[in-house]
């Protein structure tokens, strides 16, 4: 329920900073939050990607 | 005799007493970085403070906006970081922390380049004092691999000014004539800056320190390197790719860490990274941009640190796998962390906003898209982590630890002073912009910049809440550049040391029957603690301060 009403408020929040940039300032729609979706999206890939590759290793007892 | 005073002088009076004054008399002490700001603030432009020490004439002090802004936000954290630590804390740490300001004031202001090597070698000793104070075997490990690679790196700087001097070089600090010299002083720089390779030290060593003690660490070390760059190499294109790529390195890094603590180290080295590129790029707005990001950093992950030290001090533990649900235990550390998360992250009327604003359009001035991007890029990596995988990880959900314990009033009200700062700087941006080193006309809260902010935290706030589960923090240790130097001590101590202790020990013996049949026996050299090697260091700063005409 909290996570569905995030996402909904998130949304509202994207698509109406989208209209006031796109209606102010000629921005694209979806220029801005369309970059920090993908954006963040590309990097939790590209980590998860180096992590499968080898670059983290289990945690031993003593750590 | 001058009719100002260097600002390294309070913190070193302070380092010094500190060595003496029982616990309860110590928060007197804080006296010092009050004084400290005053002197940093009331600096003449253009002023000078020289001596003559064995023949040399040092430049102990030369002031212009750039150094001035430096010694102001280095004085400011020394303080906040010394209230933080609280009267309870140790006298080891208040004796290097206080050193380390001063050493780094000593760099910020050095005229020439042997004081500024003085203070470089001094912030070496002091901050290793400094990790040594959290007190684990861990924290001494990794101090003693820090002291090695800073040791490494001063050593190349000082090859580099016995060369550039050698070679009829200005002793001024200033822009370097491309010769040999030039690349030691590069690496000695890039090692203290943290520049990927050469930046494991930092995420290393910066967590094992206590909570306070990385609050003194993040301020000095990366932001003195920043600064000296700015000095040597400005407009020199191959840094606008090292920042570039330390952004995303940074940001890659700490998406995967688990430690809070390291995961915020990681962070110093992607912000460090958009004051390199700012050097490189090397335009007014540009140089400008590298300074107010320096003095907003200095500021905004040290609030950071403050609220990661919080929660290891209220729960013990570091890790977010071990972590959760402290919203409720800790709301009011909750709320000042997330001020300085959304600082860093770049969110409207806080500093970060109005200082990474500035190396961004100068990237988009100098019509370079491509840095302009990816540092837009960096930007949204920077939010997932800091903004919001931390504290869902550590704050939300259901209480992992309990019990928690109550967080000292002192680190509260230096979280609270902190927070201020960057909430005050960034919703008057022009307290920040008129301490920068060249005129500024530049608008950071226009119509169209703050909706681009909004909009790219809300879309990486978005994604974030769609992939979240791939983000849950894991018991796992990341591989870092610093296991090359962890291989190669393991080699150096397991196989080359001990055929060299015993050709030593027994070289020893030789000389010592040699020399005692004249003399009678040499006396032993012994241990000593590390406070004497920074009492040493500071001590050798004084004499020279002592100097000033």
């Amino acid at each position: 329920m909290t996570t569905a009403l995030g996402l909904a408020g998130l949304l509202v929040l994207l698509v109406v900073g989208e209209i006031v940039l796109h209606a102010a300032h000629g921005v694209p729609p979806g220029t801005w939050g369309g970059f920090g979706a993908l954006g963040c999206a590309a990097l939790v890939v590209v980590s998860k990607a180096l992590s499968r590759a080898g670059l983290q290793r289990p945690e031993r007892p003593d750590e | 005799m001058s009719e100002w005073a260097h600002p390294a002088w309070p913190y070193l009076a302070a380092a010094l007493l500190a060595l003496a004054l029982p616990e309860r008399a110590r928060p007197a002490l804080l006296a010092a970085p009050a004084l400290a700001v005053v002197l940093a603030w009331s600096m003449p432009d253009g002023g000078t403070l020289t001596a003559r020490v064995m023949g040399v004439e040092l430049v102990l002090a030369r002031v212009d906006a750039l150094s001035r802004m430096f010694a102001i936000v280095f004085a400011l954290i020394g303080g906040l970081a010394g209230l933080y630590a609280g009267g309870g804390a140790s006298r080891r740490l208040h004796v290097a922390g206080f050193a380390a300001t001063a050493a780094g004031l000593v760099i910020v202001l050095a005229g020439d380049w042997i004081t500024l090597y003085l203070g470089w070698e001094t912030l070496a000793i002091a901050s290793f004092a400094i990790v040594t104070d959290g007190g684990t075997p861990r924290a001494w490990q990794a101090a003693y691999r820090y002291l090695l690679v800073h040791f490494a790196g001063d050593a190349l700087l000082l090859a580099g000014i016995a060369w550039h001097l050698a070679a009829g070089g200005s002793g001024l600090v200033g822009a370097l004539p491309a010769d040999g010299a030039r690349v030691l002083f590069l690496v000695a720089f890039a090692i203290n800056a943290a520049i990927p390779p050469v930046h494991a030290w930092l995420t290393d060593a910066y967590p094992e320190s206590s909570p306070a003690g990385t609050v003194f660490l993040s301020a000095f070390a990366t932001k003195a390197a920043v600064y000296a760059l700015a000095r040597a190499f400005p407009g020199w294109e191959p840094l606008v790719w090292a920042g570039v790529g330390m952004t995303l390195y940074g940001v890659v890094f700490a998406v995967l860490e688990n430690d809070i603590r390291r995961l915020l180290g990681y962070h110093i080295v992607s912000q460090v990274g958009y004051m390199v590129a700012g050097v490189g790029l090397g335009t007014s707005l540009a140089l400008n941009g590298t300074a107010a990001h320096a003095f907003a950093h200095i500021l905004y992950k040290g609030l950071l640190l403050m609220g990661a030290g919080a929660v290891v001090h209220a729960t013990g533990r570091r890790k977010l796998s071990e972590l959760g649900g402290l919203a409720r235990a800790m709301p009011a550390v909750l709320a000042l962390y997330l001020v300085g998360a959304l600082s860093i992250s770049g969110a409207p009327l806080l500093n970060g906003f109005v200082s990474k604003s500035l190396i961004v359009a100068a990237a988009e001035a100098e019509h370079r898209p491509v840095v302009f991007a990816l540092l837009m890029l960096a930007s949204v990596g920077t939010f997932l982590s800091v903004g919001l995988k931390l504290p869902w990880l550590a704050f939300g959900g259901a209480l992992a630890h309990a019990p928690v314990r109550p967080v000292p009033r002192a680190m509260l009200a230096a979280m609270t002073l902190t927070g201020a700062l960057c909430a005050l700087t960034g919703v008057v941006p022009s307290l920040l912009y008129a301490l920068l080193p060249f005129p500024l006309a530049y608008e950071p809260y226009t119509a169209a910049h703050v909706f681009e902010s909004l909009q790219l935290l809300t879309g990486t706030a978005l994604a974030f809440v769609l992939l979240r589960r791939q983000l849950g923090g894991k018991p796992a240790v990341t591989r870092d550049t610093d296991r090359i130097w962890r291989a190669g001590g393991a080699w150096v101590t397991g196989r080359l040391a001990p055929p060299v202790a015993r050709a030593a020990v027994a070289l020893e013996a030789a000389a010592d029957a040699a020399v005692s049949r004249p003399i009678g026996p040499m006396p032993r050299a012994t241990g000593r603690p590390v406070g004497y090697a920074v009492l040493l260091a500071v001590a050798a700063i004084g004499i020279a301060l002592l100097a000033l005409r």
